[in-house]
């Protein structure tokens, strides 16, 4: 439990530091993943929400939609905590 | 008691009347040559041109490329003159196109960041404000000033997907509203009737000349009334490293 949370906290840290240095779509798998591999994986929606602002300016949509990449991330959070729900050994 | 052997070229003796033969046809030759100095020059014209053809083709090609680098020169030096002499005839008339122009160096850009938007290292301590045009360096204009901090500043692209503003297309100046769909292109659907081609310029209304792009395709749909132009910005988003902000 203590390995999971120490790891949490390092991919946390290194998704936080790659949305500022490496290119958006770094981060974005990161945090994805992530959300697979840790429950509640919120940090993935806070990664999509901080590229949104931070590289979005007025109005600007990816797929038609406003902060998509909050969204996406929103989405797979719960799609994985839906899983963990339904599947006995997830 | 020996003898020095003769050396006879003109012997009759067999077998030695290649050489003979041979200056019979040089002397006849020279004859003929002398008689019809025009009509053989021409013969031997014709049978080595070829041969001066391949050897001088490298030399030609390369000879085009210079006289069109030559060409291209000249064609920028009358540009800046013509540049020079239409912002004087507007001067003259009381407008001015001069802007006070901020450079800044573009830190983030497509494809490292999501969206068609740039983030410059120049903010409000330069004397940025939102709404200020941005082009690339060289003066083709990429987008505006979104939002400003005290040392970045974000710019939208022109480009940016659902981002609509009026262009002139063509020397005509034919008004139209475009598009952008992201990565430095655009469309536009225009009506059947309009004189549009590819190649066409496609600027920004203004005094000043600012090129947003060159038409590269048109695709006309028969069974619709308008016909849809795409076109795409000169420069490439993804070199863009120096922009300048007009202030």
């Amino acid at each position: 439990m203590t390995d999971l949370t120490t790891g949490r906290m390092i991919v946390s840290i290194f998704i936080l530091i790659s949305v500022f240095t490496l290119p958006w779509y770094i981060p974005m798998a990161a945090s994805l993943i992530a959300a697979f591999v840790f429950k509640w994986y919120a940090e993935a929606i806070l990664a999509g929400v901080l590229i949104d602002i931070l590289f979005s300016s007025g109005g600007q949509t990816m797929f038609g939609i406003h902060y998509a990449l909050a969204l996406i991330s929103l989405v797979v959070v719960a799609i994985t905590a839906l899983l963990r729900s339904v599947l006995k050994f997830y | 008691m020996s003898y020095l052997q003769q050396s006879n070229t003109f012997s009759s003796k067999p077998g030695k009347g290649g050489p003979r033969f041979l200056v019979v046809i040089v002397m006849v030759i020279a004859i003929m040559f002398a008689a019809f100095p025009k009509t053989f020059s021409s013969i031997i014209y014709n049978v080595v041109t070829p041969l001066w053809r391949s050897e001088n083709h490298d030399a030609n090609a390369m000879n085009e490329l210079r006289r069109q680098i030559d060409s291209y020169a000249t064609v920028e030096e009358k540009l800046k003159i013509l540049t020079k002499e239409n912002e004087d005839l507007k001067q003259s008339f009381g407008r001015t196109t001069t802007h006070k122009i901020v450079l800044g160096a573009v830190l983030k850009r497509p494809p490292s960041i999501p969206y068609d938007s740039l983030i410059i290292d120049a903010g409000s301590e330069e004397g940025i404000s939102e709404g200020a045009f941005v082009s690339s360096f060289g003066g083709n204009p990429i987008g505006i000033i979104d939002s400003v901090s005290r040392t970045t500043s974000k710019v939208k692209l022109f480009s940016s997907p659902g981002f609509e503003h009026d262009v002139l297309i063509s020397d005509k100046k034919l008004p139209v509203t475009v598009m952008g769909v992201g990565g430095g292109n655009f469309n536009a659907k225009v009506a059947h009737d309009l004189d549009i081609k590819i190649g066409d310029v496609v600027t920004l209304p203004g005094l000043h000349i600012a090129i947003l792009g060159v038409v590269e395709e048109i695709i006309v749909d028969p069974s619709r009334s308008f016909k849809t132009v795409y076109f795409k910005q000169p420069v490439s988003l993804a070199a863009i490293s120096w922009v300048e902000v007009s202030k």
